[in-house]
């Protein structure tokens, strides 16, 4: 691989040890990817921030970087984290351990504001800019949706690349390898979350390739559009490795490339699989998060009324942790739900309930429109997910 | 395919060694969701070889999938000794590469897709990689 004269010195440890070793990590998948060289990033975003998906390995791992003086380069945000860093379980340990994490970040300069899935709404990257970024949601977002390019990179090659400011220059970031290869027609109608997030499991699941989606989008406001197209992505890349769809009318041009055969056309029947028939009266909104402005319009009287009639008692959302400086309006908000509708919202900043256990918290089951969250809530946060229709 | 053995040339090999053990095929997998961290074992239903357990397999996807978070449970198994010795992959994979690599184990990708289905589920292999080929045989 070919390298500058600064990226040679960070790999021989002129710039310390914790440089060589981020840079060796970087320089070795670059590699394996067929990588001819570096590129220089403008944002790197980080997962692997829920101490129940790393563990005290994990932990370990980031404090011992961040002790050895481990400083970010560029300007990183992070992952949301479990709800044991909001102090929703009795095990104080659980708190202490996921604050940990969270610190070892910040102390390496990640963005104590960010602590969200959603990271593009903090920071928009223009067409064009190199990123790297890992979680899954977010990676496939900036790609098709807002033009950007960066591969699916690990939690830790995120982190090593923000460490050197650099990622390997391969697979997304080169425009020949962003090639549309398959045409999925969808027969249907996108007008709501649910049907967007079944939507995407599906192509995830039978998609070979980058695909070109050509669908017709039925939404009340660009909020929802938006909503509909993340929820959709989010999903499509739970149940596949694919960083990238073409969506047709919404990913900028000139940003891919098509050479279409196979056509796949997907009617309302094949996803009659993913519809997870079952009943709770608690319901999970925010997965991947939304923003407050989303959320009062998903909260709007006429869906509520919906939810009210599906037996929703409560509502746990998850949103970014920047909104927590939006007090009075949660506030205004949750008091509105209590008196109106008598429901119960708790609304959760930095937090993800996927990768939290739940069962711990006492839930069985769990209604969500989201399909990330019908993906993972079974086998990570041990709780039966249904959907509803939001 | 018993007592025999599969040579590829032109596959990436993450590095050169070799490695014994038992043969676990899956057609599509994230180490988040799909693997339980605290035992290595198989918890999805869709992926193949259900309840199985990982630790010191030679495990041959087709495709990984899902969420970046996988290098870290790759990661923390090796540390308490539950990973595999050795992963075969067809589709190269970011997340699951970079996990190898901190955790020095073997890594092999490009494998095409017939090989994968004509390799035998369940026996015991030994895998010997050298620079971008490799040499499988069952025993």
């Amino acid at each position: 691989m070919y390298l500058s004269s600064i990226e040679e010195k960070m790999l021989n440890g002129e710039y310390g040890e914790v440089i060589e070793k981020a840079m060796k990590v970087i320089v070795k998948v670059g590699e394996t990817l067929g990588a001819e060289k570096l590129v220089e990033i403008s944002h790197a975003h980080i997962s692997g921030v829920s101490y129940f998906n790393i563990g005290d390995e994990g932990l370990e791992l980031l404090e011992d970087l961040s002790n050895r003086g481990a400083r970010i380069l560029v300007y990183t945000s992070a992952n949301p984290y479990s709800f044991a860093g909001l102090a929703l379980y009795k095990d104080s340990s659980l708190l202490e351990k996921q604050m940990r994490i969270v610190k070892s970040l910040i102390k390496m300069g990640v963005d104590p504001n960010s602590f969200t899935c959603t990271p593009y709404k903090l920071r928009k990257p223009g067409i064009g800019e190199h990123l790297a970024w890992a979680e899954s949601s977010a990676v496939i977002y900036a790609n098709s949706v807002l033009g950007a390019r960066t591969n699916r990179e690990s939690g830790l090659t995120a982190l090593m690349a923000a460490l050197v400011g650099r990622t390997y220059y391969a697979d997304m970031h080169k425009i020949e390898n962003r090639k549309a290869c398959e045409e999925v027609v969808v027969l249907f109608d996108i007008n709501s979350i649910l049907i967007a997030s079944l939507l995407g499991l599906y192509i995830g699941k039978v998609a070979q390739c980058i695909p070109y989606i050509r669908a017709r989008y039925r939404a009340e406001s660009e909020l929802m559009f938006d909503l509909m197209v993340r929820n959709m992505l989010a999903s499509i890349s739970a149940t596949s490795d694919l960083p990238m769809a073409v969506l047709e009318g919404v990913t900028p041009q000139h940003t891919y490339v098509i050479e279409r055969s196979e056509i796949i056309s997907v009617n309302l029947k094949e996803l009659e699989d993913m519809d997870l028939k079952c009943y709770s009266d608690t319901m999970l909104i925010g997965c991947p998060h939304v923003t407050l402005d989303e959320l009062k319009l998903l909260l709007m009287d006429r869906h509520l009324d919906l939810l009210k009639k599906q037996g929703i008692q409560r509502i746990i959302v998850t949103v970014p942790k920047y909104i927590e400086k939006r007090d009075n309006e949660v506030n205004a908000l949750i008091q509105r739900m209590r008196e109106k509708y008598s429901i119960e919202v708790q609304i959760l900043p930095g937090g993800c309930a996927v990768v939290s256990n739940l069962r711990f918290l006492n839930f069985m089951t769990i209604a969500t429109p989201h399909g990330k969250a019908l993906h993972y809530l079974q086998n990570l946060a041990g709780v039966k997910p249904c959907t509803i229709h939001v | 395919m018993y007592n025999s053995c599969i040579r590829l040339e032109n596959v990436v090999t993450l590095k050169e060694g070799v490695a014994s053990g038992q043969i676990v095929k899956v057609s599509t997998l994230s180490f988040l969701g799909d693997v339980d961290r605290q035992s290595g074992r198989i918890i999805s239903q869709d992926v193949g070889n259900y309840g199985r357990v990982i630790k010191d397999a030679i495990l041959i996807t087709k495709r990984f999938r899902g969420s970046t978070v996988g290098v870290y449970v790759l990661y923390s198994m090796c540390k308490r000794g539950l990973a595999p010795k050795a992963i075969l992959m067809c589709r190269p994979d970011p997340v699951v590469i970079s996990g190898i690599i901190l955790c020095d184990i073997l890594g092999v990708s490009n494998i095409p897709e017939n090989v994968y289905e004509k390799v035998p589920d369940g026996v015991n292999a030994i895998l010997k990689c050298d620079k971008n080929a490799i040499e499988l045989c069952f025993t």
